[in-house]
């Protein structure tokens, strides 16, 4: 049957379109970034670089079908956990700290690599399954308890990597994952009569700490939670009005963009605000500097586009798992475009994840790179049944 | 087919999910257009406050030039190297790196600027020696004395340590000092001129980079982070002289710094502080090169944005270089020929009579001790003298405004006061003058009369002399007013509107006590004026009733490509009127005939500059002699103002020889000046 299906309708040639529009962006603005930084040095040709390698193995990725990915699932998430796990008693040779956290691996001569990064995907490869096999080994009549069962099992699946992760620490990345987790839970069967009360209570007790770190914060400061955490929050609720680091960036973020009015500066070396991480964190605080509220709004809609596609493979794919996979990366994607673009714009606080596709960095492009590479493999694999 | 059955929750639930998304998104394009669209202008505004910080390097001055192109005052450049402080530097480690690439002297003598081992001090060798040897206060200080010191230091007390820290300068010795080696002081050499900066002032570290310095320090430019660059440092030249009138270059003037911080300067600039150079210092200063940090937390970080500057505009002056250095000549020749006759000093101001432009002012002075001439050409603004008769065309003029010219001839002889003293013309037998003959002998007694009638004087003629009532009511008191205010309708006790930020306006007398003295004004023997009041009263008379304000600058260039001609022309100084004097053109030219008759006439006193070899010139004027207190030293200021050709002036010149005896000095300083001067511009005695 598949032969019947030509190569171009295999292949999502308009999501390939967002995603080069998505590379184009990346280029010119950590070109800006670091032309206002000559610290930085030439980065964008890196940055390209690393687009090319993630291109390259886009190829083997959507060649692999859905039955190899459900192979693989369990080796990946074991190396994803190996990668950070031994990242936590490697020699400090090979370790990179970046902003007190532990999170990278240096290569001399090659860079710097983050092994949250890939763990992400694999995470995706390992749930899908985990939930697929579950769905297929369940009795038609499943009841909660089945469901309770599957929330579980991907719960704990999730939290190890967490667990590790929170050691570096980082705790933007743990909070994808746990976005991971969620989106790939609606996907599934699990009945709403689970799914409500979960997200409701999760919600509560998201309000909660809001509200304790802000209430009693100086208790908390007491019982030895940390400083840092809690100035991402007062910072955040304060609009960047505190004078710490935190509402330092911020303010530095929110001058940048809103300088950049409707029209943004161009090219034209308006690089009058000191951003830190301009290049990383903060790139979409530099796209609206130069591109003004016109570039912003353009890139959150390629974004939009790009999601739109992945939840129209998803939609299509005639296997679960593949719809699961899709789920799972349109989590992540999302998680990451909101809280990126929130921190920045000031409407939620500070948590270091990069922008995907766009953010300088190798581990970045190449961890967005492979959950495209799973989304073109759901696709290419699916089979359009001339009378279905 | 089992799983496609199970999957048609899928639809549903991805659709959910797509919502959730949606609705995010919306938020964030929301809230980026409430940031950028709504509060956009503010953010801009905040920008401009707070996030830089500029410093500023000068940029070359703009240069001078003299009315035929003649460079006044140049810029020599040298290559320099600049260094911006930024706060909490380590300035050691810098100058032990600068050490590698630039060259220090180990000679005692090197040019201004340069870099030295000669330069080192022993105190900052001692400094240096504490701060490259910190465990010098555990060695120095005893066991008591460093446990007080690391108290206070943890402490952060200053003073104590301070105190301490001198201590330890105290007992530092040849034995630490003996150690350092020539590269040692190589780098302190440079350490010290880097502690010299305050921060985010550039400033020299070594001006005068060889072109082996300037590629090596240019290589490694990069790694200074910003702090050090090169440029070009100039210093003023004067390849004709330094004319008092170009002024000087210096630093800001501590009184005023805050107005120059205020219009943008640093501290350590150098501005125009007299004369033309502080005159046009917004046109020389050009535009200094600027360096642009980014700010964070309130410190400057990063490397830093460089716009070039512009190097200021030049000035082409009114001045003759040539005529202002052979006028020099002649004052010194004939102050010499006549010290017998105790010549000592002279001015002369030579301009042209339509447009104010000054062509030359010159001063010099003899002084005995040394037998050698001093340039006192800033005499001509800034002493004041009484220049006698030479005033007697402004008595005349201002006599007519008030209706006191007699008519007819009246008998030149003595004034007797009904209170006793006397008062009486230069020379005697002068006999029956109207007002232009008056003009030419000099009259006392006609301008006299004027005075006297404008004051309400009675006279009587008592055969051998005039018997006069003097009264001191407010009749005479305006009187006193009057003249002057005539007398100020020709620049004479007021300013002249040149372009210097100083000029003296002469001493006011007010109004004497004895009515009588009325008539000592009225011959200039009473106030007293600059010699370029003078050229501007004469300048005034020359031309017909108009005064103008004198000035030293012709017109303003922008910087040519070709640094051997001068650039295109951004303004021209304009002839400015400041006022017309009250009289009609009758009377203006009865003074001309006065003054014509001075020179010409057969009883002129200044018959010498008319006749002979210098009647081509066609010279006319008006001379001066005003006998100076105590009588008995005999001495008198030795006046001539003038201008030529009389029927068609192009020059006009007030001359003075203060303090000397009567000799003619003035008229033979007189006859020199308009000989030069005509061999300078022949054409203008053509027709």
């Amino acid at each position: 049957m598949e032969r019947n299906n030509p190569i171009g309708r295999r292949i999502d040639v308009n999501m390939l379109f967002v995603l080069f529009l998505l590379i184009a962006t990346s280029l010119v603005a950590v070109y800006a970034a670091q032309l206002s930084d000559s610290s930085l040095g030439n980065i964008a040709v890196k940055q390209a670089m690393w687009f090319l390698v993630g291109a390259v193995m886009l190829v083997p990725m959507t060649l692999f079908d859905m039955e190899q990915y459900e192979k693989m699932a369990w080796g990946l998430y074991a190396i994803g956990l190996a990668s950070l796990g031994f990242l936590m008693v490697a020699p400090a040779s090979i370790v990179h700290i970046g902003n007190g956290a532990k999170s990278w691996y240096s290569f001399p001569g090659i860079g710097t690599f983050q092994p949250s990064e890939l763990m992400k995907p694999f995470l995706i490869v390992c749930l899908a399954r985990v939930i697929d096999r579950h769905h297929l080994n369940e009795p038609d009549n499943k009841t909660l308890k089945d469901d309770g069962l599957l929330v579980l099992k991907t719960g704990l699946i999730t939290l190890v990597p967490i667990a590790f992760i929170m050691m570096q620490p980082d705790l933007g990345t743990s909070l994808v994952i746990i976005a991971i987790y969620f989106t790939m839970l609606i996907a599934s069967r699990i009945s709403g009569k689970i799914l409500i009360p979960l997200f409701a209570g999760v919600a509560a007790f998201a309000s909660a700490v809001i509200y304790i770190a802000v209430r009693y914060g100086e208790w908390l400061k007491k019982i030895g939670v940390d400083t840092y955490q809690l100035n991402r929050i007062t910072s955040w609720l304060s609009g960047g009005q505190i004078n710490n680091d935190q509402t330092y960036q911020l303010h530095q973020s929110l001058l940048a963009i809103g300088s950049g009015k409707v029209y943004g500066s161009g090219f034209s070396p308006s690089d009058a605000v000191y951003l830190p991480e301009s290049h990383t964190d903060f790139i979409f605080s530099v796209i609206t500097e130069h591109f003004g509220f016109i570039g912003g709004a353009l890139v959150i809609c390629l974004y939009f586009i790009l999601i739109y596609h992945i939840i129209m493979t998803g939609i299509h794919s005639n296997q679960a798992f593949g719809s699961y996979l899709c789920a799972g990366v349109v989590g992540m994607l999302s998680f990451h475009v909101v809280e990126n673009i929130g921190m920045v714009i000031g409407l939620l606080p500070i948590t270091g994840i990069p922008l995907p596709f766009i953010s300088y960095g190798g581990s970045s492009v190449l961890g967005s790179m492979m959950s495209i590479g799973l989304v073109m493999s759901v696709k290419y694999h699916t089979r359009y049944l001339m009378f279905s | 087919m089992n799983k496609k059955k199970k999957k048609n929750h899928i639809p549903f639930r991805l659709n959910v999910l797509f919502l959730i998304i949606f609705l995010a998104f919306s938020t964030l394009i929301l809230r980026l257009g409430y940031v950028q669209i709504v509060h956009g202008e503010d953010y801009v505004r905040e920008l401009k406050k707070t996030q830089t910080v500029t410093t500023k390097i000068q940029s070359p001055r703009g240069l001078m030039y003299d009315t035929k192109g003649r460079l006044l005052v140049g810029n020599t450049a040298k290559n320099a190297l600049v260094f911006t402080r930024k706060p909490d530097q380590d300035l050691i480690k810098l100058a032990k790196k600068l050490s590698r690439y630039l060259d220090v002297s180990t000679k005692e003598n090197v040019s201004d600027g340069d870099l030295s081992t000669s330069q080192v001090t022993v105190r900052d060798m001692k400094d240096y020696w504490i701060a490259t040897h910190p465990k010098i206060y555990e060695e120095k200080l005893s066991a008591d004395e460093y446990e007080k010191y690391k108290k206070a230091s943890d402490a952060k007390e200053k003073a104590k340590m301070n105190a301490y820290y001198d201590k330890v300068l105290a007992r530092i010795g040849e034995k630490e000092l003996g150690q350092l080696t020539t590269d040692d002081l190589k780098v302190i050499a440079i350490w010290r001129k880097l502690e010299q900066g305050t921060n985010l002032t550039p400033t020299y570290v070594k001006i005068g980079l060889s072109q082996d310095e300037l590629a090596r320090i240019g290589e490694h430019l990069n790694e200074f982070d910003g702090t050090i660059d090169t440029s070009v440092a100039s210093t003023r030249t004067y390849p004709e002289g330094h004319f008092f009138f170009l002024g000087n270059i210096k630093e800001i003037p501590r009184h005023e710094v805050d107005n120059y911080l205020a219009d943008g300067y640093n501290r350590n600039d150098l501005v125009g502080t007299s004369n033309l150079e502080q005159q046009y210092e917004d046109i020389l200063r050009g535009v200094p090169m600027t360096y642009t940090y980014k700010k964070k937390n309130g410190k400057p970080v990063g490397t830093p944005k460089k716009v070039e500057g512009r190097r200021g505009d030049d000035l082409v002056l009114t001045i003759d270089a040539d005529l202002q250095k052979k006028i020099g000549n002649i004052l010194e020749n004939r102050i010499r020929e006549f010290l017998g006759s105790h010549a000592r000093s002279a001015y002369a101001v030579v301009m042209n009579p339509h447009t104010g432009g000054i062509l030359a002012m010159v001063g010099r002075t003899y002084d005995p001790a040394t037998g050698k001439f001093k340039d006192t050409s800033e005499g001509t603004i800034l002493n004041a003298f009484q220049f006698g008769s030479s005033v007697k065309g402004a008595t005349v003029l201002t006599g007519f405004q008030n209706h006191a010219v007699p008519a007819g001839r009246i008998v030149d002889k003595p004034f007797r006061f009904n209170g006793g003293g006397k008062f009486s013309s230069f020379t005697s037998g002068i006999g029956a003058v109207n007002v232009t003959e008056a003009l030419e002998h000099s009259s006392n007694i006609f301008m006299g009369t004027i005075a006297g009638r404008m004051a309400g004087f009675q006279f009587a003629d008592v055969g051998s002399a005039y018997k006069v009532r003097v009264f001191n009511g407010p009749k005479y008191v305006h009187a006193v007013h009057a003249l002057r205010d005539g007398y100020n309708q020709f620049g004479l006790g007021v300013h002249t509107g040149v372009d210097l930020p100083f000029e003296s306006t002469g001493y006011n007398g007010g109004v004497p006590d004895q009515p009588g003295k009325i008539m000592q004004f009225a011959i200039g023997q009473f106030d007293t004026y600059t010699p370029l009041q003078m050229a501007q009263y004469v300048s005034t008379i020359a031309n017909g009733g108009k005064r103008i304000a004198p000035h030293l600058l012709e017109s303003v260039h922008a910087p040519g490509d070709d640094p051997k001609k001068i650039g295109p022309t951004i303004k021209t100084y304009p002839t400015k009127v400041l006022n017309t004097v009250a009289n009609t053109k009758q009377q203006i030219d009865l003074v001309h005939e006065g003054f014509y008759l001075v020179t010409h006439g057969s009883g002129g006193t200044a018959k010498s500059l008319g006749t002979g070899v210098n009647a081509k010139y066609k010279i006319a004027g008006k001379t001066g002699t005003a006998q100076l207190a105590p009588i008995e030293r005999g001495l008198y200021n030795l006046a001539f103002i003038g201008y030529a050709p009389y029927d068609n002036p192009q020059v006009a010149v007030a001359i003075i020889a203060p303090e000397t005896r009567e000799n003619h000095i003035n008229l033979y300083i007189a006859q020199d000046i308009f000989k030069t001067y005509f061999s300078l511009y022949p054409d203008q005695l053509k027709d």
